[in-house]
């Protein structure tokens, strides 16, 4: 048995945990945990019926990938987002990348660019997010929950799925 | 301790039976070779060049009666061949020596010359590979590795020397047969080419010229193309890189739509391959059975690629399904902290009556297959030096998707109809990295009768069984090692492949699918088919 190997998404977490509970998103899986593949993700719900999901497949597909907005639960195909984290970061004039490249070595490199994106986009998208931000992105051809789901369930997807609730700050205040 | 009370029991009322059984087991005098043999050194014949006793361990079972009599048994006695090196290092086997030989060379030192028992020649009897004769100071540095072929029916026991000449013919016709562009791709590699054609002065298509000159800005400048990466050879309106050196030797012939320069080129330029640095039997053996592994159940005659194959091995092969379910390709170690293990789907035995059958498979037919074991075998042993364990293990991993191959074309329902196998991308992951439901690729399996590569069911949570859970970074690698022995097995077995491309919801492109496509860039039994929202495959990078 050699030593335990530290797990890319738990190497992200422990950078990103405090920030991200400062935003009211609690951990909701065990980022510690690798796939065959090297695989491994920390993703975390908050109580605006938002999620956020780090992915990093440093073998599988070599790259990390950042999902965020309303928590798509589609009927025997698994747990989706709105969108990409870029998606929404685009509509705030904040660019992003779609995906983070996994065929370099330097992990910690990685993790922190990751963490930059998110620490850096996430305290504006959340304060100004609104449901049609999220339907937007949901409908874009381009990793979009919604055409996803019209592909894995077929037309009358809607029945076979769960959005959660997402609470829009009320701005009138 | 049931298990060993029980085993007491046993022995009591069976003590017997045990003793004749070890005279039973010591008649079976040299049927093959195993891990148990040791090698000692000296030379015997007092020719001032040393000879090489092997001889084998016995196998003693400790027999306990009533828990505190200790009983060893011998189940077989030790063998012994003798192997005689003369002045030009050539051994020659003694495989009878007398009872006062034996007992001096027991004597000997042990030699520590590295021994492998491999049934190389793939007749269903495990042959010794001895290497490493610089480790034994009782030996020359150049005294070659050798291959102690197991005596079968009439054969006898039989050494042959791993010359340097035997060793390119294996590792270029295993290269060939992993890859059949092998040898354009190395003479590509070592610039083993020239170009022929008839030269004539005049104007050139400039993007045929591009193909194959490059230029000179001045004398003392790089060799460039002709046209850069954002020349369009038919754009009248972008100047191509040439042109802009050379605008005299430059126009754009509005006729044919496209831009030409002026010179003394060759026309219709042809590239030749210079075979001739190659190992000329390597070739004759590629260009022999290129036929063989193009065509389904190819009725083509094994004969002459076989014989290539027997002659550098200095032995027959074997002639039957059971020889070459014998002894499976080696097993590879599990990555540390592997688990689980994947299931290894064990070959049934006895080999069911059918796979001798003729409509199973044919002697030529076998003959083709077996062409390729051998191949894998030898290189294991001759090929790769024993230095780069990890090139050892990724080896190993192919071996064992061979004999997956194999043992998947053995189950089928029906196994005389031709071997169909599934390619194309899996489902991946949902946006929290969990796997999806591996359905697309068994599900199009099962619609055309066809093979695909998988670990086995995990009988424990009735799932496609893990490779591994511990995410070991080199799994990838360890698995497409095994999944393209898979395809070279299917493939040395003239399989048709239906490729179902990329899954269309698919969250970043799979890995090892490329890797399909380029194992399988020459072959010509690949069909693309539709299958559960497939998404057309232009372009990929294999990245193993």
């Amino acid at each position: 048995m050699g030593p335990k190997r530290i797990s890319t998404a738990l190497r992200f977490h422990r950078i990103a945990g405090d920030f991200l509970a400062s935003l009211g998103f609690v951990l909701s899986n065990h980022p510690e945990e690798a796939d065959p593949f090297n695989g491994s993700v920390a993703w975390y719900r908050s109580e605006r019926g938002l999620g956020i999901s780090t992915t990093f497949n440093p073998v599988d597909a070599r790259e990390a990938r950042i999902w965020f907005g309303r928590v798509w639960i589609l009927e025997g195909w698994g747990t989706y987002y709105s969108n990409s984290l870029s998606a929404l970061a685009k509509r705030f004039g904040i660019a992003l990348p779609e995906t983070y490249d996994m065929s370099e070595t330097d992990v910690e490199k990685l993790v922190r660019n990751v963490f930059t994106d998110v620490e850096q986009s996430l305290p504006t998208i959340l304060s100004a997010v609104s449901l049609n931000d999220l339907i937007e992105v949901e409908s874009d051809e381009r990793n979009g929950a919604m055409p996803r789901a019209r592909l894995l369930l077929g037309s009358n997807y809607s029945t076979h799925l769960q959005i959660s609730s997402f609470i829009e700050i009320d701005r009138r205040r | 301790m049931r298990f060993r009370n029980d085993f007491q029991d046993l022995a009591r009322s069976s003590r017997l039976l045990i003793i004749v059984a070890s005279v039973v087991f010591s008649a079976v005098a040299h049927a093959d070779f195993d891990l148990k043999y040791i090698a000692n050194s000296g030379d015997l014949d007092g020719n001032g060049y040393n000879d090489v006793f092997l001889y084998r361990a016995a196998d003693v079972n400790v027999v306990y009666f009533d828990n505190d009599l200790i009983v060893p048994i011998v189940k077989r006695r030790a063998e012994g061949v003798v192997l005689m090196q003369d002045s030009s290092h050539v051994f020659t086997v003694n495989s009878s020596p007398t009872t006062a030989q034996i007992a001096t060379m027991r004597n000997w030192t042990r030699s520590q010359v590295q021994l492998k028992a491999v049934d190389l020649n793939v007749d269903g009897k495990q042959d010794l590979v001895l290497k490493n004769f610089a480790a034994d100071s009782h030996f020359s540095a150049v005294v070659p590795d050798q291959i102690i072929y197991a005596a079968k029916g009439a054969s006898p026991i039989k050494a042959v020397a791993i010359t340097s000449s035997m060793r390119d013919f294996f590792t270029q016709a295993y290269g060939w047969y992993i890859d059949h562009a092998y040898f354009i791709k190395k003479a590509t590699d070592n610039g083993w080419y020239h170009y022929t054609g008839t030269l004539v002065e005049g104007w050139f298509p400039i993007l045929y010229i591009n193909n194959y000159y490059t230029y000179r800005k001045n004398a003392n400048s790089p060799l460039i193309t002709f046209l850069d990466s954002s020349d369009v050879s038919t754009d009248q309106n972008n100047t191509p890189a040439y042109c802009e050196d050379f605008p005299a030797a430059c126009r754009f012939n509005v006729t044919a739509g496209t831009w030409e320069v002026y010179g003394t080129f060759r026309q219709n330029i042809q590239v030749v391959y210079e075979l001739t640095n190659f190992n000329q039997n390597a070739v004759s053996f590629a260009l022999t059975a290129a036929p063989a592994y193009s065509t389904v159940n190819s009725s083509a005659d094994p004969t002459p690629a076989v014989s290539y194959v027997e002659t550098q091995l200095g032995a027959p092969s074997g002639g039957s399904v059971a020889d070459m379910m014998a002894y499976p390709l080696p097993r590879p170690e599990m990555p540390p902290e592997a688990t689980p293990e994947p299931p290894l789907r064990q070959i049934q035995r006895p080999i069911p009556p059918i796979a001798n059958e003729p409509t199973y498979t044919s002697l030529p037919q076998l003959k083709w297959v077996l062409a390729g074991k051998v191949l894998i075998l030898a290189c294991t042993v001759i090929c790769y030096s024993d230095v780069n364990v990890d090139e050892g293990e990724l080896m190993k991993w192919y071996h064992f998707g061979w004999e997956w191959a194999l043992d998947d074309m053995l189950r089928r329902q029906d196994p005389s109809a031709p071997v169909k196998a599934i390619i194309g991308e899996g489902e991946g992951r949902d946006s929290n990295n969990v796997e999806l439901p591996y359905v697309r690729i068994p599900s199009a399996a099962a619609n055309w009768q066809a093979l695909y590569l998988t670990f086995g069911v995990d009988p424990v949570t009735g799932q496609q069984a893990p490779f591994s859970r511990d995410g070991d970074p080199n799994n990838g690698k360890f698995m497409w090692s095994m999944n393209s022995g898979w395809l070279a097995g299917l493939m040395a077995k003239q399989a048709v492949f239906y490729d179902i491309q990329l899954w269309q919801p698919r969250i970043g492109r799979g890995v090892f699918y490329p890797c399909e496509r380029r194992n399988l860039a020459n072959y010509p039994l690949r069909e693309e088919q539709n299958w559960m929202m497939s998404f057309a495959y232009t372009s990929g990078t294999c990245v193993f």
